[in-house]
């Protein structure tokens, strides 16, 4: 059985556990989305649109997502040209959150309070995290990346086993071949979050008036 | 609420408390006093005891402890006019449960205890409940937050006007009754055009104009409770960035009046309870007060003002009173005025501490009180004239405290801390002569007319007499001034992803129990075991000079450390306990028990597991008889106690189990003359189907003793019964069943329990044995009514009986005593809930040798001035009829008259209490 097939496999079932639990919504939506939910087709995703476990979501070449989920305020931020089924199984007090991509690029951000697990899972990697923010890239041919922005995640090759930590500033390498890697991240290699909380170089600017009405502006610039 | 407390002191309570237990009811004083069915996590628990002494006591405490704990935290009762009221804390009522116990000291020096019998040992145990959304019938507390997650958009979050989506989750927030969830945007009502689906709110307000925005939502809980709305503001517009607070500031003042007379003594006392704190994000400051009118010099602080400084979350450093902990066995929690740093790492973490443990008094505020004249110690002289002593009193040492404690932790799995701690009396903080202390001379003082005196004019009046006075400036009798070192380490670690920890702690003390002499040089060491100055500590010699042996023999030059070196940090002399901190003769044949088992050591081993629903505990904890330590004066030594229990939770923790086993000794020493076994087996089950739904609570304890006599022993001529082989078995259920009767809703609350004491070794006693156990039933009913116009009342019945056993003769006498109690409280909002009006009576009936009937009326109001400014005012008064009075043909109240109306009806208690407080 291939990878594909053993993720849509894999996919199918966990819809068919965990289907039905309202777990996030869609904050905002730009450009081609779709969702699908059971056995209905392909329908456009909109702001405010209530994610149940099992649906799966589709971003065109322009597509961009952004969910929350709502034990814990997670946010899930979909780029363009990703796959992926959203589960989540409701507990009392947290919902155990799995992602599971075909492929594309995706955004994490789980707070350190969250409770229940955070799982990403390809064809080729499980990330598992907690208190961390991150963006992970899919591709089921070359292998996964994971970009440390903030906290630790356990980067998992499942066909070897072997495993790393992602931490801040380093981007972790999962590839077909079993083997996974570290470095420091390229700046350059980042994703653009169009929700903005980028990392990058920012600039806060406050103006002053003295009483004459001159005005300056003080520019701070932060990362 | 802060507060704040400590651990009380060993010579004033314990040792009388103790001596209570040990005489039971031969002095009996009672108190009542009904526990509460349950307290609730995390909310204040207030307990209520009444007196039924004519005499007030002169202080009443509550203690309160985890189970097992190894000491007791202190909160003082507050007089309220019916009753007393201590209020614990909310932070202190875990999952866990509570043991406490209510203890009244009187003007005579007896004291009246709940529970009766071996109340420290065998407190009460409260079980505690996970909180339901009741709220509570109060002053103007805020209304209770739902814990509802704001989605979107963030607070203050500024965001274009295409952005707008309006959302939150009440995934947590399952007490909230959905169907009254109102959403406002800007004021406005949008409730019809939101969705609410799956615990998710969601609001599209299509494109909004630029500016500042409010959101709110408005919700009630599953019982029509109102709830805390949930407010934010968000910003349509360019981007901006807020400048944030650098600095923020709040705090409390609430300042107390208290006009009383109880029993006849005014007891009027002013309070200003306060905090404020300061941040500047980077650092905080935080300082709590207390002034009180019944600081005196006379007494141990009671005003109380510390402040403390926190620096980021790894440093924090305490300025005048504070409470610190290092661990149970040597410093944790006991009041202390000084200084102390706490600078946590993580992975290390120091903490030092100096100050003081009590501050000096020269004297007490009464005649004997700073002097007084021991008659036996007058000394006769060649020339027939006497010479008097006159001996100090009603004196305190400042009792100087430091320690230091550091601590690593590594990686969460392994910790390891070293502490220690040196508390000694300034022998120099107390006046050595006292010009204006008064004192009586009675007519054992020969020649010298009686009556009151100071040390002036008493050396005159002997002198005059033909006699002389003995005023020593030091080595007073009484209390001596101490010192004590203590030392320890402990370690940690947990196995199983940390299901499972491991603790141990082990320490030990130096104690020194009287230091008027200061510190032994070497050569003195020589002789302190035996007379022989021969280089040898303990050598013992037979009559023909040879050494006997087995006798402990220690060469003072092998002795390492130098006792006048080492007097900074211990006064080594003969008083010192232990001389010897282990027995050597035992050391080599029995190494690691005698290590063990030394006398001045305190340990315990700990393991705790939480698998499968189970939390359990096993234990061992073991104190030796000669372990002091002064940060800690409340701790039982010579106690060994092993512990096994579990707790589980079922059915979605709906169903609690509780249950163990726990022995107690005091056989610690091989030499242990009178050992004494307790065995106790505790069960609790609690059923908590859910909100709106009866609870249930029962509780079994059987408390077993065994002092191992199986024969009578002889005082003197006399043959007595110390034997004791008995059984209590104490049992207690609760139900609590709410309910709605029309648009009222009611919670019914019915309390049963009873204590029960068996002698085992009855058959085998004598005719004129007696038996001193109380055996006791209780049963308390109550009754909440919430009513639809903010009407609200409780009504309370409770009725304890007790069975006090006497001898009349060879007879066994059991005199029962009943009480019953009958109470209606009711609040009513009013005013636009601006006013509460409170109001409630109540009567107690006491049926015992003597009738009694103490009726009561209080009434009040709390009134909210303005958002941070509310006044409350409280009035009670209660009667007292005793009808036995009428006809006794006996002054009782001592006025004169005999079988007066004044007797028979009498104002036990009046008062005012008025309370102004103030936020900011």
């Amino acid at each position: 059985m291939t990878s594909a097939k053993k993720i849509i496999s894999s996919l199918l079932f966990l819809t068919m556990v965990f289907g039905g639990d309202r777990i996030a919504i869609t904050t905002k939506v730009i450009g081609s989305v779709q969702y699908i939910r059971g056995n209905k087709g392909s329908k456009v995703l909109k702001k405010g649109h209530i994610i149940e476990s099992g649906d799966i979501l589709k971003t065109n070449k322009d597509g961009f997502a952004a969910l929350l989920f709502i034990d814990d305020k997670s946010a899930l931020k979909i780029k363009e040209n990703s796959e992926l089924i959203i589960t989540g199984k409701r507990g009392a007090r947290a919902i155990a959150k799995k992602i599971n991509m075909a492929g594309g690029t995706i955004r994490a951000q789980v707070g350190k309070q969250k409770k229940g697990g955070f799982t990403v899972q390809t064809s080729v990697s499980v990330a598992s995290v907690k208190g961390t923010d991150f963006w992970l890239i899919a591709d089921k041919n070359t292998g996964d990346s994971v970009i440390g922005l903030e906290g630790t995640i356990m980067l998992l090759n499942q066909l070897s086993g072997d495993s790393l930590d992602v931490t801040s500033g380093l981007t972790g390498l999962s590839l077909p071949s079993g083997s996974v890697q570290s470095f420091k991240t390229d700046p350059k290699t980042i994703p653009e979050d169009p929700t903005g909380g980028q990392t990058g170089e920012q600039q806060l600017k406050i103006e002053f008036q003295d009483a004459s009405g001159k005005k300056k502006t003080l520019i701070i610039e932060y990362k | 609420m802060k507060n704040r407390w400590a651990i009380f002191r060993l010579r004033d309570f314990i040792i009388p408390f103790l001596l209570f237990s040990h005489y039971g009811l031969a002095q009996t004083k009672l108190l009542h006093h009904t526990p509460p069915s349950n307290g609730i996590i995390g909310q204040d628990l207030t307990l209520y005891a009444a007196t039924l002494e004519t005499t007030n006591p002169v202080g009443a405490t509550l203690y309160y402890r985890l189970p097992g704990g190894e000491s007791y935290l202190e909160i003082t009762f507050r007089k309220s006019g019916f009753n007393w009221e201590a209020t614990i804390p909310g932070f202190g009522l875990t999952e866990d449960g509570l043991e406490y116990v209510v203890a009244f000291k009187f003007s005579d020096g007896k004291i009246a205890s709940f529970p009766l019998e071996d109340p420290f040992n065998q407190p009460h145990f409260l079980q505690i409940f996970p909180p339901e959304d009741q709220p509570e019938i109060g002053v103007f507390g805020e209304l209770p937050a739902a814990d509802v997650l704001i989605l979107s958009p963030e607070p203050n979050e500024v965001l274009d006007q295409n952005s707008i989506l309006i959302a939150a989750s009440f995934f947590n927030a399952n007490k909230v009754d959905v169907s009254t969830v109102h959403l406002l945007v800007d004021g406005v009502d949008v409730s019809l055009s939101m969705l609410l689906e799956g615990g998710i709110l969601s609001y599209d307000p299509g494109v909004m104009s630029m500016g500042i925005h409010t959101a709110e939502i408005k919700m009630k809980d599953i019982d029509n409770q109102d709830v805390a709305p949930l407010i934010w503001s968000f910003t349509i517009g360019k981007k901006t960035t807020e400048i944030t607070n650098l600095f923020k500031y709040g705090g409390r003042v609430n300042s107390r009046i208290s006009v009383e007379e109880v029993a006849g003594i005014p007891l009027n006392i002013a309070e200003v309870i306060g905090d404020i704190s300061f941040d500047v994000q980077w650092a905080k400051l935080t300082t709590d007060l207390r002034l009180t009118t019944r600081e005196s010099q006379y007494l141990q602080p009671q005003n109380r003002f510390g402040t403390q400084f926190t620096f980021g979350n790894f440093l924090d450093l305490d300025v005048g009173d504070f409470y610190p902990q290092f661990n149970p066995f040597m410093i944790d929690g006991k009041h202390v005025r000084g200084f102390g740093i706490d600078a946590n790492l993580k992975w290390i973490r120091l903490q030092f501490i100096q100050g003081e443990l009590n501050r000096e008094v020269h004297q007490q505020d009464k005649i004997n009180g700073g002097y007084h004249i021991l008659t036996n110690l007058t000394q006769t002289n060649e020339n027939g004239s006497q010479t008097y002593y006159l001996d100090r009193t009603g004196f305190a040492f400042k009792k100087k405290v430091s320690g230091l404690r550091v601590s690593v932790d590594i990686l969460s799995k392994l910790k390891f801390g070293v502490h220690f701690m040196k508390v000694r009396d300034d022998t120099s903080s107390v006046n050595r002569v006292l010009d204006k202390a008064e004192f009586t001379s009675d007519s054992s003082v020969v020649g010298v007319t009686e009556g009151t005196y100071n040390i002036e004019s008493f050396q005159t009046a002997l002198t005059s007499a033909g006699h002389s006075l003995n005023a020593p400036t030091s080595h007073w009798g009484g209390v001596k001034p101490t010192d004590n070192f203590v030392f320890g380490f402990n370690l940690g670690t947990t196995f199983d992803k940390k299901k499972l920890t491991l603790d141990f702690d082990w320490n030990m003390s130096m104690f020194n129990r009287d230091i008027w002499d200061g510190v032994m040089s070497k050569t003195k060491l020589d002789t302190v075991l035996d007379d022989s100055l021969d280089g040898y500590i303990g050598l013992q010699y037979d009559k023909d000079g040879k050494e006997i042996s087995g006798t402990t023999k220690i060469k003072t030059s092998d002795i390492l450390i130098d006792p006048e070196k080492l007097k900074d940090i211990f006064i080594i002399n003969t008083n010192m306990s232990p001389l010897v901190p282990i027995d050597i003769n035992a050391l080599t044949k029995h190494p690691i028990t005698s290590i063990i088992n030394m006398p001045s050591s305190a340990f315990n081993i700990r393991l705790r597991g939480h698998y499968a629903r189970n939390s359990f505990l096993v234990e061992y904890r073991q104190v030796g008889p000669e372990y002091v330590s002064l940060g800690n004066p409340f701790l039982r030594n010579n106690a060994r106690q092993f512990t096994i229990s579990d707790r589980v939770s079922l059915m979605d923790n709906k169903l609690f189990l509780n249950f163990g086993f726990k022995h107690l000794d005091n056989k610690i020493l091989r030499t242990t003359i009178n050992p004494l076994n307790t065995n106790t087996v505790f069960l609790n089950f609690t059923f908590l189907p859910g909100p709106g739904m009866p609870t249930f609570l029962v509780n079994y304890q059987s408390i077993g003793k065994n002092n191992e006599k199986t024969q009578l022993d002889t005082v003197g001529s006399q043959t007595v019964d110390l034997r004791e082989d008995s059984k209590a078995a104490n049992n207690m259920m609760a139900i609590t069943i709410p309910f709605t009767s029309g648009d009222v809703k009611q919670n019914l609350t019915l309390n049963i329990g009873n204590v029960t004491n068996v002698d085992n070794i009855i058959k085998k006693r004598s005719a004129g044995y007696l038996f001193p156990k109380t055996d006791s039933k209780t049963i308390s009913i109550n009754l909440s009514s919430s009513f639809p116009n903010q009407f609200k009342t409780i009504t309370q019945f409770s009725q304890t009986k007790l069975e006090i056993p006497s001898m009349d003769g060879n007879k066994l006498v059991k005199t029962p005593y009943t009480w019953t109690n009958f109470s209606l409280s009711a609040n009513y909002r009013m005013l636009e809930d601006k006013m509460l009006a409170k109001g409630s009576i109540s009567l107690l009936n006491s049926q015992s040798r003597i009738k009694s009937q103490l009726f009561g009326v209080r009434a009040g109001a709390d009134y909210r001035i303005g958002d941070n400014l509310s006044a409350s005012i409280i009035s009670q008064i209660r009667l007292n009829y005793i009808p036995s009075f009428k006809k006794d043909k006996q002054d009782n109240d001592g006025d004169g008259k005999v079988d007066n109306a004044g007797e028979i009806l009498e104002i036990n208690s009046a008062g005012v209490i008025m309370t102004l407080q103030y936020n900011f």
